[in-house]
């Protein structure tokens, strides 16, 4: 039982613990203090945050073009030579490539089942002697399928080119040709130097384009997202229809934000220097 | 109940680790706790809720959108409406208790040795803040925002001149119209930022000498105005100062948030008083375009046609000449802003003796009041006639009667104060020619009122009758000022010191009385926590969207309480002994009667 009297501070007589009247008001008015400042933590968290972003419903078909407004030709895109564009929001930059081989050979690239969140495969690129070993996650990650390449030699992909461990974009995170050598040596040093990959010069992270982007060496867990493609076989033309994989880095969702048009231009390396630098 | 024992040893320790018992700030009397020396913690809790509600508007505010990203915060963002309309009626709080502040320092004379910095830093600080205010209501980007950019431009310019008033306008609203709003913004913030430095400052120079002496203490003697710090009836700083700020701050942003949640609840306000912003520029409005009602005395003073250079004036000072060039409000600006300001800067340099009683500083108590009563008189005349021309006739016919009250009044007061009888032969020792004045200025002033009398009759246009109406307005606001002024009675052996005469004895035995605190202390306590907490959780439902003025009332609940609380627990800090009941009370009656009336605001529409 606690006795209320007026004494000096709380104390015990026996059992009885012993609080004076003033003492309960200094517990009264601490925990007012608490309160009323506490009554301002839910309004003020609800007023800082974002209201769900309303970006579009679905991805937008969009065809590609050069920056000269020629439509993209599927059988005239050249072997090995990365093209820039943004998809699917004005500010996610992504990468075309035509792959081919260190011959320059356009390669078909098969479409393969991968996991969302994947271990490294520590192994060489597809193009220049790597296995073609399963991908393997952890048990519960969630699984896609990644369409594989497009065009008359199924060569043609299409990836997010933000690097999915810390988001580093072009020139940071760049495609290296077959036989071309990473700019920064990888651990081990021979995955980086027959080329063929996805580097990032930021952490050192590789990916292989001939398998989904697959990670061949961490420190990143996701593949890269793939931008679905689609060739039009009576034209020619190619066409961005979606985005499969992880969501791009940095962003909530895919689509939330600005989403391009139906017409995306895409731009050789010369061109999106010059662009960035405008 | 082991957990009260476990809280009572972590407070302890803050309190030892944070050393709050010697806290080095100035300790005053328990006779100070009252809202007369509390004034200024009105300004500083309405300044704190502007700075955490400004912080916040920040983040959706969109300089390069400025109407659109306003309404956005307004219609959609979640207890947005409730910020941007707070942080208004805050701004509107600190203005309105600020001059209470300056004015109430004034006339008690707290200005004089050794507070002569405290007192200019502090209407630098007030300069600050209206500056800050207009730059603040022109975010908004509504009308008024667009035509209080186009009359500032208009300002700057008719008082500088063009070269450097157009310098100025590009200085403050950029050259192009997309600038304007992110130069405003940017400058906005740097005058709060520049208000806080001043703010630090004046608290510093505050505590370098506290609070000067009551009347009583010092003789009305600014040299004996220093309150001892070895007095025996000084509260501790904490938790008896401390207490009684949180008391103040959340008496201050209860009011502000009934207020607002009454305002809030109403669907057409006047544009003067209206917590939301107006239409969009280019949209037809049923009122004129106002000024916020602190800037509306030079609105009507800017009117005063007779003062307008209608023609470039050139001084010859030799082989230096001045031209002045056309302007219409330089000389407005000049009698209605500069002179006074200045007035105000340099008073305890102008006012050096040592006297405080206002009847012993008769002419800054007369150039006090005045300022005071011209400046209601304008602010109202503005906002009943805003934008009409104002002739000699007219502005004598408002400004004589007041002059005369106060100058009469001032003079009587002192000599009865003074123990002088007015009489006959006084008169003829020379005061004839003082009244013969007095009386001319009376004279002059009803016949000039007994001309717009007659221009009424006439015309039968009701806003002749305005000047006579303000005219007299100002002659009762100098009254109810002069019988505000105490007697001059100052009782030689009264102590500098009271608590010399209090024995230890005396002390021991008040708080040995005030152990016996009375159990609906107790009860009325958790009353107010019960409050806290239940409208805390009743906020969390409340859609913050829809209902701000239901929001605002339950947040006003919330502060009130905490008030009252707080209140509680100063009136139980060991020093002060235990008034009547019915003084004890007070406070919780106020509280309670503002609770209530913030239920006004939980009405749905």
């Amino acid at each position: 039982m606690i006795v209320f009297i007026t004494g000096n501070s709380p104390y015990y007589i026996g059992d009885q613990l012993v609080i004076k009247r003033r003492d309960v008001i200094r517990y009264m008015a601490i925990l007012g203090v608490a309160g009323a400042i506490g009554s301002l933590i839910i309004p003020t968290i609800r007023y800082v945050t974002p209201p769900a972003i309303s970006g579009a419903a679905k991805y937008p078909r969009s065809q590609l073009f050069f920056s000269n407004g020629e439509p993209v030709r599927a059988s005239r895109l050249p072997v090995n030579t990365p093209y820039f564009f943004f998809y699917p929001l004005k500010d996610t930059q992504a990468m075309l490539v035509n792959l081919g081989d260190a011959n320059g050979n356009p390669v078909e690239v098969k479409p393969r089942e991968l996991s969302v969140t994947m271990y490294p495969l520590k192994d060489l690129s597809l193009a220049v002697g790597g296995t073609d070993k399963p991908i393997e996650g952890p048990p519960n990650a969630s699984k896609y399928l990644f369409p594989g390449g497009v065009g008359p030699t199924r060569s043609i992909v299409a990836y997010s080119l933000i690097c999915q461990h810390l988001g580093c974009i072009y020139p940071q995170f760049r495609f290296h040709k077959p036989g071309e050598p990473t700019s920064l040596r990888t651990n081990p040093p021979e995955i980086g130097q027959k080329g063929g990959v996805f580097h990032c010069r930021c952490h050192g992270t590789v990916y292989d384009p001939y398998r989904g982007a697959a990670v061949l060496l961490d420190p990143a867990i996701h593949p890269l997202p793939s931008i679905i493609l689609e060739w039009e076989q009576s034209t020619d033309y190619l066409y961005a229809t979606g985005v499969v994989g992880p969501t791009i880095f940095g962003k909530v969702c895919n689509l939330c934000g600005d989403v391009v048009g139906d017409r995306v231009t895409i731009y050789t390396a010369e061109e999106f220097a010059q662009l960035a630098l405008a | 109940m082991a957990g009260s024992n476990m809280i009572e040893k972590i407070w302890s320790w803050i309190v030892d680790r944070a050393n709050l018992r010697e806290i080095p700030f100035r300790r005053v009397p328990y006779t100070y706790f009252n809202l007369d020396h509390w004034l200024g913690a009105i300004v500083a809790s309405a300044f704190a809720w502007l700075a955490i509600t400004g912080l916040l508007l920040l983040i959706w505010y969109d300089a390069s959108n400025p109407y659109n990203s306003t309404m956005r915060i307004v219609n959609e963002i979640p207890y947005g409406k409730l910020l941007l309309s707070s942080h208004l009626y805050a701004a509107h709080l600190m203005i309105l208790s600020a001059f209470i502040h300056m004015f109430r320092n004034f006339f008690k004379a707290a200005y004089k040795k050794p507070r002569e910095l405290l007192w200019t830093v502090g209407i630098l600080a007030g300069v600050v803040t209206l500056n800050t205010a207009f730059l603040g209501y022109v975010l908004v980007g509504d009308i008024t925002a667009s035509d209080a950019i186009n009359v500032g431009k208009g300002v700057v310019t008719g008082i500088f001149g063009t070269d450097l008033g157009n310098y100025i306008s590009a200085l403050l609203f950029g050259i192009s119209a997309d600038e304007t709003y992110k130069r405003v913004l940017a400058f906005h913030i740097i005058l709060a930022g520049l208000l806080a430095l001043l703010f630090v400052a004046h608290l510093a120079l505050f505590e370098a000498y506290g609070p000067p002496a009551d009347p009583k203490e010092s003789r009305w003697k600014a040299s004996l105005s220093i309150i001892n710090q070895m007095r025996r009836d000084l509260a501790p700083w904490f938790p008896t100062n401390f207490l009684y700020i949180l008391y103040m701050t959340g008496i201050t942003w209860g009011l502000l948030l009934v207020l607002l949640s009454i305002a809030l609840s109403f669907e057409n306000t006047h544009p003067l008083i209206s917590p939301l912003p107006g239409p969009p520029a280019g949209v037809e409005t049923e009122h004129p375009p106002y000024p916020p009602w602190f800037f509306i005395f030079f609105y009507k003073v800017a009117d005063f046609v007779f003062l307008s250079i209608q023609n470039p004036i050139t001084i010859s000072l030799g082989p230096l000449t001045i031209t002045i060039s056309e302007s219409p409000i330089l000389l407005p600006f000049i009698v209605g802003v500069v002179l006074p300001l200045i007035y105000l800067l340099l008073v305890p340099f102008l006012d050096r003796s040592d006297e405080r009683h206002p009847l012993k500083r008769p002419i800054h108590t007369a150039i006090g009041a005045m300022i005071v009563v011209y400046l209601i008189q304008a602010t109202i005349w503005g906002a009943l006639t805003p934008g009409e021309p104002v002739h000699l006739d007219k502005a004598l016919a408002v400004m004589i009667p007041p002059m005369a009250t106060v100058g009469i009044g001032i003079y009587l007061l002192s000599k009865r104060h003074g123990g002088i009888r007015v009489s006959r032969a006084s008169i003829a020792r020379g005061e004839a020619g003082l009244y013969v004045g007095v009386f001319l200025l009376i004279a002059s002033g009803a016949t000039l009122a007994l001309r717009s009398w007659e221009s009424l009759m006439i015309t039968k246009e009701l806003d002749n009758i305005v000047s006579i109406a303000i005219g007299a307005l100002g002659s009762g606001a100098g009254l109810m000022i002069l019988s505000m002024i105490p007697r001059i009675n100052i009782n030689k052996s009264s102590p500098a010191d009271p608590s010399a005469e209090i024995s230890a004895k005396a002390i021991e035995a008040s708080v040995k009385t005030e152990r016996d605190m009375p159990i609906w202390m107790i009860i009325l306590g958790g009353f107010y926590l019960f409050i806290i907490i239940a409208f805390a959780v009743a906020l969390i439902y409340i859609d913050p969207i829809a209902r701000a003025s239901a929001i605002a009332s339950a947040l006003a609940v919330i502060m009130l309480a905490l008030a009252g609380i707080s209140h509680i627990a100063y009136r139980t800090t060991n020093i002060l002994p235990y008034l009547s009941n019915y003084i004890e009370l007070k406070p919780h009656i106020a509280v309670i009667i503002l609770m209530l009336m913030s239920v006004i605001g939980l009405i749905p529409k």
